[in-house]
């Protein structure tokens, strides 16, 4: 069974409603949360565990649209590519030097990250596309591009939290 | 047991007994006991007292907790600040009695022998157990310990432990930043996004949450899990000895030091400057304390918590206007320099028209209710896992597996690989908590797989599990996927007897004092086997197509042979034929389960997600 099935959905898919996925996930909580089974006898308690553990697992995954990207990838087994376009290369090089010189400037941090939170919305939006023409080729490496924007969103913050 | 299993979910089988049920808020300085009683929630009383210091005073005599320990004796206090820690965690100067340590393990010298913290920590909460048995004069069926929600997992796993050690039936663990939004919920109504700002005697925690309809959905939290109201009071103490250049000998003079902190920092809550004698040495000093000094010595402590305040909110992805209110909760928000910063940070009124000594006792009390399957109740709580949880990598490096603030219970699996050709051994060593290094986080267990067959560098699979479940308790399995050789451990701190052996010289103690209470009378068991009866008949009649005629077959003819054995009015044939009903209907019951997870997952409401 895989995270779509869980959600009664029968094939993996990247455009789903993210509201009726949350409304699911509430009604599935419902029934099978360990609180619900919390007098019931230890069988039962377990299986309520597992199953609503894996119940928030699917979640966490299927309501985020790069996890869920990646996640359609594994089960269409696509290995993530390893080939990275030369100008996102560039821009990696360009993005990494521009937070190591402006380490604790907190203005400047605060303006790269307003340029990372861009240029992932960007690249999420070519992703639709990509999936909307089924070019799995393409997903491939801008779920990799994704990911290191991602990535380096949180190195960021990181740094801007530990100036504030 | 079968038996259970052919009753519907969550339903008890004996419909006809009540359950009584307690919410406990195990406090650094004071504890609560609560419980619902005709659909409100009520605090049991000490005679007067709500609120039960959490102080235990040992003597060759007898053990006192609470209200009933005598003047002038030097009991045991803000025991708490210990559960589920080793020697290298704390500060030794700090504490009024004398501790010993074995193998880093914490015990409290007492005049009757050495006691865990688990030990003295079960003695408060066997007497808030004592106190709701009087009240009902019937047995307990279970209780919902809270915990603070930055409690890691061997703080949380020592609370538990010392719960069963009092005789108690867990029902959950739950936080207390949550139990109080469910507290502050039933009483308002409301629905939005909170931040539970809840200051206690020795801990801080800030969480944020989500209510709408009856879910408890929480964000993210955060806090200190040795920071609280004690802390305010040390400051004032060692301003005290500062400026009147004090030496303090012995722990009667600490204990009078410290009551006379904490007697000055109460006083600033209801006036601008506070006064107090204190005789030290045979001398009589006044002390005079305004709340502008008090302010300036806080000031670190009071960032200390907004900092935390600031990153749950990073955490949820919030910023703090996106919060519609803030809840105190704990008895140190009383203090108006927290109340001042807070609604400063914040911009807005803070929500304290709720007790914030007994709100954390009544949400607790309200899910204990609930859990017990004898409320309609169908408000339902989501929490999360407050800190990350990883193995060491090599370099001293943790690789994370489950990240703060994952709702659970969760599981999540990773595969790790050997390094060396031939290597047949394997050290997984777990962790907790958010630094990159292993050395700088908390340890939490440490087991060998064994039995990896020998394979070049990197062809063995190593999968190692790691479940979270509803009390936030880990546990880790490991599994070699070529030979699929697995190890289990369920994650101990390291104190102590472990849940099992406690319960094993439980049975033991009550099977001596009591052993007829063992057997059921007749007419218990004609009851239970009637109830039995009826529960398979009927199951029988709704899913017989899910076992094959044999199986069926099997299970009527076990039902009849019960039917004879009541006729027969003999407790060892019923006893036997229930044992053998319940032996026959496993499969089927357990068939049961999984159809009905089947048509969960599958039911109708789950087909309404659109694809666009």
């Amino acid at each position: 069974m895989n995270f779509f099935n869980v959600f009664g959905i029968n094939q993996p898919h990247f455009f789903i409603d993210l509201k009726d996925l949350k409304k699911t996930y509430i009604e599935l909580q419902k029934q099978s949360h360990p609180d619900r089974f919390a007098s019931a006898s230890e069988h039962e308690q377990n299986v309520a565990l597992l199953k609503s553990s894996l119940i928030n697992d699917a979640f966490e995954v299927l309501s985020d649209d790069l996890k869920r990207a990646k996640y359609i990838l594994e089960c269409k087994e696509i290995p993530l590519s390893n080939a990275t376009r030369n100008e996102f290369l560039i821009e990696q090089m360009e993005l990494e030097e521009s937070l190591e010189e402006n380490n604790s400037d907190l203005q400047e941090l605060k303006l790269l990250l307003d340029k990372t939170n861009t240029k992932f919305n960007e690249n999420l939006n070519t992703l639709r596309n990509h999936f909307e023409a089924g070019n799995f080729d393409s997903i491939s490496s801008m779920v990799n591009e994704l990911i290191f924007l991602q990535r380096f969103t949180i190195k960021i913050k990181d740094r801007i939290n530990k100036i504030i | 047991m079968a038996l259970l299993q052919i009753s519907e979910p969550g339903k008890s089988t004996e419909p006809h007994k009540r359950k009584i049920t307690l919410g406990i808020d195990l406090g650094t300085t004071n504890s609560l006991v609560a419980t619902f009683v005709n659909g409100s929630p009520q605090i049991i009383k000490d005679g007067d007292h709500n609120l039960i210091p959490s102080k235990v005073d040992y003597s060759a005599e007898k053990i006192s907790v609470g209200n009933q320990i005598e003047e002038n004796s030097l009991p045991i206090t803000s025991i708490k600040r210990l559960i589920g820690k080793g020697i290298d965690d704390i500060d030794v100067d700090e504490l009024s009695f004398d501790i010993k340590t074995i193998d880093k393990n914490i015990f409290v010298s007492t005049p009757i022998g050495l006691k865990s913290p688990v030990d003295i920590s079960s003695e408060i909460l066997s007497k808030l157990k004592q106190l709701a048995t009087d009240y009902f004069n019937d047995e307990i069926y279970g209780a919902v310990i809270t915990v603070p929600a930055y409690f890691d997992d061997g703080q949380r796993q020592a609370t538990k432990d010392a719960a069963l050690k009092s005789g108690l039936n867990v029902l959950r663990l739950i936080n207390e930043p949550t139990a109080a939004a469910l507290a502050y919920g039933l009483e308002n109504n409301k629905s939005g996004t909170y931040a539970i700002y809840d200051l206690g005697g020795g801990t801080f925690d800030v969480s944020i949450l989500k209510l709408s309809d009856g879910i408890f959905e929480v964000i993210s939290t955060n806090g200190n899990s040795s920071l609280g109201g004690d802390d305010f009071d040390r400051l004032i103490k060692d301003w005290i000895t500062h400026n009147h250049k004090i030496k303090i000998h012995n722990h009667l003079q600490l204990q009078a030091l410290n009551n006379c902190a904490k007697s000055l920092k109460e006083q600033l809550s209801v006036s601008d400057e506070a006064s107090q004698i204190i005789s030290i040495d045979n001398q009589e000093l006044e002390i005079v304390l305004t709340s502008d000094t008090f302010e300036k010595l806080s000031l670190e402590l009071i960032n200390q918590t907004i900092k935390c305040v600031k990153n749950a909110l990073y955490d949820a992805n919030f910023n703090k206007d996106d919060i519609d209110g803030v809840v105190m909760v704990g008895g140190s928000t009383r203090m108006p320099i927290i109340q001042k910063h807070l609604k400063q940070y914040f911009q807005k009124e803070l929500l304290n028209n709720l007790n914030p000594d007994e709100v954390v006792a009544i949400g607790a009390a309200r899910q204990a209710h609930i859990l017990s399957g004898q409320s309609d109740d169908d408000m339902l709580l989501l929490d999360v896992t407050p800190l990350s949880l990883g193995v060491e990598t090599m370099g001293d490096l943790v690789e994370r597996i489950i990240p703060r603030n994952s709702t659970i219970p969760i599981a999540k699996a990773q595969e790790f690989t050997t390094y060396k050709d031939g290597q047949t051994m394997m050290k997984i060593h777990v962790v907790q908590g958010e630094r990159e290094k292993v050395s700088d986080n908390r340890s939490l267990a440490e087991f060998i797989l064994k039995e990896i067959p020998p394979l070049p560098a990197g062809a063995a699979k190593i999968k190692v599990t790691f479940q979270v479940d509803a009390d936030s308790l880990l546990k880790v399995s490991a599994e070699e996927i070529t030979t699929g050789n697995k190890t289990e451990i369920e994650v101990k701190p390291a104190h102590g007897m472990d849940d099992k052996k406690i319960r094993e010289m439980l049975e033991d103690s009550f099977e001596n004092a009591n052993q007829d209470k063992n057997f059921r009378s007749l007419s218990e068991l004609q009851v239970d086997a009637q109830q039995i009866i009826e529960l398979t008949e009927k199951a029988i009649n709704k899913d017989k197509h899910l076992i094959t005629e044999i199986e069926s077959d099997e299970i009527l003819k076990k039902i009849q042979e019960l039917k004879n054995g009541l006729d027969s009015k003999d407790t060892n044939k019923i006893n036997l034929a229930i044992e053998a009903l319940n032996n026959a209907s496993i499969s089927f019951a357990e068939k049961r389960m999984d159809n009905s997870i089947q048509s969960a997952l599958s039911g109708k409401n789950i087909n309404n997600i659109k694809i666009k």
